[in-house]
């Protein structure tokens, strides 16, 4: 009794986490959740609409691969991330930087809406 | 007054203007973040010998490394051009094997011709992606110091061999 619980106790000490079609053991949960959060948040240039995660191209394997020896070597999700970019350029991240350059890709949409907003209630104020 | 009703109107032409660019504009040919590094170093082995080699044969002169694959459709277009520019003898031309198997690049060449001083077999594709390559083929210029110049993603054409690359073989050479 004991010893099935004591194999229950360790097999819990491994993490599988399945992305696409590849199965990758972790030793711990905090490495498994590295490598689905690093993989979910990059782009396979392929398949550009698709993260490295879910894409089958052979490119996103190959990633997937890289990523996952770098998670089990210890790396953090920086350095990481900062190895793709140095290849692959900004592009990778799904997300664009919050940056000077970006600005305007971010507060656009809002910024545009503010503008209808005011221009249409000017509109409706001025008809009265 | 007037300017107010144009307003509308310009809005839209810009948007037109931006549209139509937009559509010329290839998502899959991405700004190369390596433009002005070094070469990545490797070590690998060749077509001709198991004995690796470094980026010492790529020593002092200008290079185009042509990334390619005996599998790649783009890249048996494109060989025509790489064996053309081999006898013009404008560069030194350096082949980079992604993960393909090496009988089959042999059978190629013999069927095509070699364009390549030398052929490094990449059969993982690991240091293709310290080259941030995505997709076969890629070309990339190399100065004589090493240093990575310019890179061309997808087939070459005659278009953009004469109006890009020589040109910019030619300007590498005299640096």
């Amino acid at each position: 009794m004991s010893k099935i619980f004591l194999i229950l106790l360790m097999s819990c000490g491994l993490m599988i986490s399945v992305g696409a079609t590849d199965r990758y053991v972790f030793s711990s949960n905090a490495e498994s959740l590295q490598f689905s959060r690093l993989t979910q948040q990059m782009r396979c240039l392929v398949c550009q609409n698709e993260t490295i995660a879910d894409s089958e191209a052979p490119l996103a394997q190959d990633l997937r691969q890289q990523i996952y020896s770098k998670v089990r070597d210890g790396e953090s999700d920086q350095t990481i991330i900062d190895y793709m970019i140095a290849r692959y350029g900004r592009f990778i991240l799904f997300k664009p930087p919050f940056e000077k350059s970006t600005w305007f890709l971010w507060f656009a949409p809002l910024g545009l809406l503010v503008m209808g907003f005011l221009l249409l209630s000017r509109h409706l104020l001025w008809k009265r | 007054m007037m300017l107010k009703r144009l307003l509308p109107l310009s809005v839209f032409l810009v948007l037109v203007v931006l549209m139509w660019k937009g559509l010329y504009h290839d998502p899959r040919k991405l700004p190369s973040p390596l433009l002005g590094h070094a070469l990545p170093a490797f070590e690998l082995p060749t077509l001709a010998s198991a004995e690796s080699v470094d980026s010492s044969i790529l020593a002092h002169k200008v290079t185009l490394l042509n990334v390619f694959a005996s599998w790649c459709e783009a890249c048996l277009q494109e060989h025509p051009l790489l064996v053309d520019l081999k006898n013009r003898g404008l560069v030194n031309i350096v082949g980079l094997d992604y993960k393909d198997d090496p009988k089959q690049v042999k059978v190629w060449f013999s069927q095509m011709g070699d364009p390549y001083q030398t052929v490094l077999l990449d059969t993982t594709g690991n240091y293709a992606i310290n080259l941030g390559v995505y997709g076969t083929p890629e070309t990339f210029l190399i100065d004589k110091k090493g240093i990575i110049r310019y890179k061309y993603i997808g087939a070459l054409d005659a278009d953009v061999l004469n109006h890009q690359i020589i040109p910019e073989i030619q300007l590498l050479a005299q640096l």
